[in-house]
């Protein structure tokens, strides 16, 4: 599922479980896949990050008896969902998204470990959500999540609702602007 | 006439970004050229997002994972696809809802044991959902296990509310003939369902303790029966008399 270690027969009976409202197996799939959500929508642009994505597992969750397939397509289906929410999130603000600075309470999430570490993460994120809010919305839809949410071009072509070649194609277009943006400005990451 | 070079680096830029380059930047794991250096550089740096540790979850959701979904507010997880949250396409393709023809122990049977597990002691008790679903539980368990099992799945069982309007239903269906294809009630057959059902009301009374063990049966059972003496039944039966035909050719 979330999880890609996770084999099929693993991923239906925690699937299996979820469905009946077991505690373990709804914390297990947030503990899988909420890490790659909040990081999609941090890198979006969210405002309210970890509400957001508490938000979005209680969707899943209350939507999870409806739900039928593979790992990999509930991944997508947790995406699309995920997406979704960021819609009506930045409908609700009625503006632009942001581009806040990468939240503290991104760093301090992190394991304590070491200062410098935590600093260049931080700096890494902001550059990466900087470049990304350059390109266009669809275009950084589609890279964000195949980076950050790991999902395959299919996955992605079925979290978007967008054919495969449509999601190809701007997938080729953004890596290409990116390309264009790093090459002028001639600093690497 | 269009700038060549324009025409040219787009051209570039497709050959560059086919398919596979793009997944060799995307996913890291093949190598790529060191002109995308910065790209792959990127791609690590937005990958690593996903690496600041599990979000704290909400306090519903924190209430969701210690008590369960159903002991914490009864929410229904089995909802109509209708009402997914998902891209059309993936929308059109789940179930709408489990069969109803599915019975409730094929779906039991269907559950992983991990999900059998996790529907605890109460559904666990297959002999009270058994009797639950052919109804004939007492009418307080019968609703409670009725109630339980349309909560937490597809289907429904029989409540005792149900059993009485139902007994209504058999008595007419009797009598039309819709049931066993023959015109008439069968008083004896539907005595013994009305004083069944009379039993099990009477053992959720205040009164239960009085009710009796069996439904009594046979002519003793009727009021006075201990008064008077068993009326004889004749070994034989009557031939029904013989109905002349009438004169206008139907009777």
């Amino acid at each position: 599922m979330a999880d890609a270690r996770m084999n099929d027969a693993e991923f239906d009976e925690l699937l299996s479980a979820a469905q009946v409202g077991a505690g373990w197996a709804l914390e297990s799939i947030y503990r899988d896949l909420a890490p790659a959500v909040a990081g999609y929508l941090r890198a979006q642009g969210s405002e309210q990050p970890e509400d957001l994505v508490s938000e979005v597992f209680l969707r899943v969750f209350r939507d999870l008896g409806s739900f039928s397939g593979t790992g990999p397509r509930f991944r997508s289906w947790v995406f699309s969902i995920a997406h979704a929410r960021l819609v009506d999130e930045r409908r609700r603000r009625a503006r632009r998204p942001a581009i806040a600075p990468v939240g503290l309470e991104h760093a301090e999430a992190r394991a304590a470990g070491d200062v410098e570490d935590d600093v260049m993460a931080r700096l890494a994120a902001e550059r990466v959500r900087a470049l990304c809010s350059r390109l266009s919305p669809d275009q950084r839809d589609v890279l964000l999540l195949r980076l950050v949410g790991d999902l395959t071009v299919e996955q992605v072509a079925a979290a978007l609702g967008k054919s495969i070649g449509a999601t190809k194609a701007l997938q080729r277009r953004g890596l290409a602007a990116l390309h264009r943006q790093l090459v002028r400005e001639g600093v690497p990451l | 006439m269009s700038d060549p070079d324009g025409y040219e680096a787009e051209m570039l830029r497709r050959r560059l970004f086919d398919d596979e380059m793009s997944e060799a930047i995307l996913t890291g794991r093949s190598p790529v050229p060191d002109e995308f250096a910065a790209l792959v550089s990127f791609a690590e740096d937005a990958r690593a997002l996903t690496r600041s540790g599990v979000p704290s979850p909400g306090s519903e959701l924190r209430a969701m994972f210690v008590d369960g979904i159903f002991a914490e507010n009864g929410d229904l997880l089995v909802t109509a696809a209708s009402n997914v949250h998902g891209p059309a396409q993936q929308a059109a393709g789940l179930p709408k809802r489990r069969s109803k023809t599915m019975t409730f122990f094929e779906w039991i049977a269907g559950l992983s044991v991990g999900a059998k597990a996790a529907l605890g002691v109460g559904i666990a008790a297959a002999s009270v959902t058994g009797a639950g679903a052919a109804g004939v539980l007492p009418g307080p368990i019968q609703d409670a296990v009725s109630s339980a099992v349309s909560t937490v799945t597809p289907f429904e069982f029989p409540s005792s509310a149900n059993s009485h309007a139902d007994f209504g239903k058999t008595v007419a269906n009797d009598a039309t003939g819709t049931s066993d294809s023959t015109p008439g009630v069968d008083g004896k057959s539907l005595a013994s369902t009305a004083a069944q059902n009379g039993l099990a009301s009477a053992g959720t009374t205040p009164a239960a303790g009085h009710a009796p063990a069996a439904v009594p049966t046979g002519a003793a059972s009727t009021p006075g029966a201990g008064n008077a003496p068993a009326p004889t039944v004749p070994t034989t039966v009557p031939s029904p008399p013989t109905i002349p035909p009438h004169p206008g050719g139907r009777p």
